[in-house]
């Protein structure tokens, strides 16, 4: 039987040759190599969380390695660069530390449109401490950018900034990847967004939890998506605060974190607020002290239409704050410590108190 | 007689991106002799080559490659002086190809395995930006231009093909993984932004690899996290001005075409250096370290 392999871009199929400079006979990558059949989402202290793997099919948007002898082909195939799935992240980790950040969040509260503020932000230079280093998902990135917009037939924008998210197969999440630089860690780190449906999270806070779930249990950082034109509404911020306890309760009691995993309440639309609505984010805040869980509120504006607060406002110090710096490398002096938040800064910022 | 040492060289970009006129170019540099690499034999397949200084020679740019993927070799030996090294004999070959190849490869994800043998014997690689080409394609940018907010968006999400950032950074992946890898050497990527002397003249003693951190992030990002690659920038013009420009194409046929053009580096002491010899980019790619600043 022919000599298989799963890492994206190489030929040992064809040529015998790792591109990883390994014996293609000892190679983890190779299919069938030990191992292969969990999850190992590592992180820089070396602590491994292991998910027990899913027996399901290679999806299509990864390269499927042929299990029988198959004719040799006149084109190779690059990396697809789309989302990744469950597989692809499992190759990442294995080759390096890997963080992945969770997402919850009812639909259209803005998740996705986050992330591709984030990118288009990163490919113009506009966050002043976190720099782009590499993504295994350029081209989903892109295409999410490109789908980004909707607009009226008078060219004036609509509410909905991104499509909606569905997935190919309903129940397997897709992944976003980033490489980035950040100069609280003083080092490039590798990121992970699962890029999930609202339905999914709709149906943990009316349902109960889901196993498809399982993977969030790795994740180094939590965050939760609330509407903030919600909050704003009279008719509708009763139930945005009532989802939003609910969901909290959900993740006190069935997504064990770990003990350092920061859980961030993203709230979004910050540029549709004229004031930041905090009785609302107090009642948040005091579910999130009743369930013990280590909360920070944080608010965004993936894009902007009022003066004075910019396109990705927030964005930056969401992701610094779900960096965390494992305790036994706070001393190391190469690791850029954060400094002590601006008074205008604290206003974006709300903190429960820790576990 | 020295021995020959065997090198390869890739020309990378998408078509308009310049590669076909800096061939012509270099031909010139090293028939002049007085560059880190020079030729004293004329190189096979030269015809290909001589069409393309012709168009230079008479005040134009090369006219657009053939769309077929059929490389045109230029291949010869020349000889290479290096400052530590002294002279050595390098046999380098140096396909060029439109540039449609490259961006058909990022599009359809696929490049045929006569391409892809080629990247991975090759010991480096050029890869091409040009200033002010009209096939340059921008990241839609809604989210950072506030005026974009009120714009029509229907002609930006018509633009077809991949914005440039996001393929140039797609083929620095790419060479990452497979340049060099069926040689024992340690693979080398010149980075060429070409039509340097389109800048306003506020910007021209500008380093090259600020102009790529200024305009190109994703790219210039994505030079600082090569696992393989040895990188670096060089900013190029082939005929010292822009031919499109009456004054300056008067000036460069009373001139002569060998004589024009220079090529703008930072050394190993990341001084900025500008020099006329446009045989830099390709001599450092191959592995010839470059002189530094008196």
């Amino acid at each position: 039987m022919t000599m298989t392999c799963s890492y994206a871009g190489c030929t040992a199929e064809t040529t015998g040759r790792c591109v990883l400079g390994n014996d293609p006979a000892n190679c983890p990558q190779r299919d069938g190599a030990p191992g292969e059949e969990t999850v190992v989402v590592v992180d820089d202290r070396d602590v491994t969380a292991e998910v027990e793997a899913q027996e399901v099919e290679a999806p299509a948007s990864e390269i499927a390695a042929p299990v029988l002898e198959a004719p040799i082909r006149d084109f190779f195939r690059l990396a697809l660069g789309g989302q990744l799935g469950l597989r692809a992240i499992q190759r990442i980790g294995s080759d390096r530390p890997l963080r992945m950040i969770g997402i919850l969040g009812p639909p259209n509260s803005g998740k996705t449109a986050i992330l591709v503020s984030l990118f288009l932000l990163l490919s113009k230079h506009k966050l002043a401490r976190i720099r782009f280093r590499n993504s295994d998902s350029l081209f989903a990135l892109n295409d999410l950018s490109r789908g980004a917009r909707d607009w009226d037939a008078d060219g004036k924008r609509l509410a909905t900034i991104t499509d909606h998210t569905s997935l190919d197969d309903p129940r397997r999440p897709g992944f976003l990847h980033f490489r980035v630089r950040a100069e609280k860690l003083g080092k490039a780190v590798d990121l992970v967004f699962p890029d999930l449906p609202g339905e999914w999270s709709d149906n943990l806070i009316d349902k109960g939890y889901d196993a498809h779930l399982d993977f969030m249990k790795s994740a180094r950082a939590l965050w939760v998506f609330v509407d903030g034109s919600a909050l704003i509404d009279p008719v509708r911020r009763q139930n945005a605060v009532d989802r939003t306890r609910k969901l909290l309760g959900r993740i006190a009691s069935c997504i064990p974190l770990p003990a350092d995993a920061p859980i961030l309440v993203v709230v979004t639309r910050r540029d549709e607020m004229d004031e930041v609505p905090e009785d609302q984010l107090e009642l948040i805040m005091d579910e999130a002290k009743r369930r013990k869980l280590p909360v920070e509120i944080i608010l965004v504006a993936s894009v902007s239409n009022r003066e004075g607060i910019e396109n990705g406002h927030g964005i930056e110090e969401l992701l610094e704050a779900s960096l965390v710096i494992p305790a036994e490398k706070l001393n190391d002096e190469a690791v850029a410590l954060p400094s002590a938040p601006t008074p205008s800064r604290q206003m974006l910022r709300y903190r429960s108190v820790a576990r | 007689m020295t021995a020959v040492v065997d090198r390869s060289v890739v020309l990378i970009g998408g078509h308009d991106t310049g590669k076909s006129n800096y061939l012509a170019r270099l031909w010139l540099a090293l028939r002049k002799g007085d560059g880190i690499l020079s030729v004293q034999d004329d190189p096979e397949n030269i015809e290909y080559v001589k069409s393309l200084i012709r168009s230079l020679q008479s005040g134009q740019y090369a006219a657009r490659t053939s769309q077929d993927d059929h490389p045109r070799l230029f291949e010869g030996v020349v000889q290479a002086q290096s400052g530590t090294a002294g002279e050595q004999d390098v046999q380098i070959v140096v396909p060029d190809v439109y540039g449609e190849l490259w961006e058909k490869a990022s599009e359809q994800r696929e490049i045929s395995n006569e391409w892809l043998e080629r990247v991975r014997k090759a010991s480096g690689a050029l890869l091409f930006v040009r200033l002010g080409s009209s096939h340059h394609i921008e990241l839609i940018d809604w989210i950072t231009s506030p005026a974009l907010m009120g714009a029509p968006m229907a002609p930006h999400l018509a633009q077809k093909g991949t914005p440039t950032q996001i393929f140039l950074t797609d083929m620095v992946n790419f060479l990452d993984t497979n340049l060099g890898l069926d040689t024992t050497l340690p693979p080398r990527l010149s980075i060429v932004v070409a039509a340097w002397d389109l800048l306003p003249p506020e910007q021209k003693d500008d380093r090259p690899r600020d102009f790529l951190a200024a305009n190109y992030p994703l790219l210039d990002g994505r030079l600082d996290n090569s696992r393989r690659l040895s990188v670096n920038v060089f900013a190029t013009s082939i005929t010292g001005g822009d031919l499109a420009t009456q004054q300056h194409r008067d000036f460069f046929l009373q001139s002569s075409a060998d004589k024009e053009g220079f090529v703008v580096y930072n050394d190993a002491k990341g001084n900025r250096r500008e020099v006329r010899d446009l045989t830099v980019p390709v001599a450092w790619a191959i592995g010839i370290e470059l002189p530094e600043t008196d």
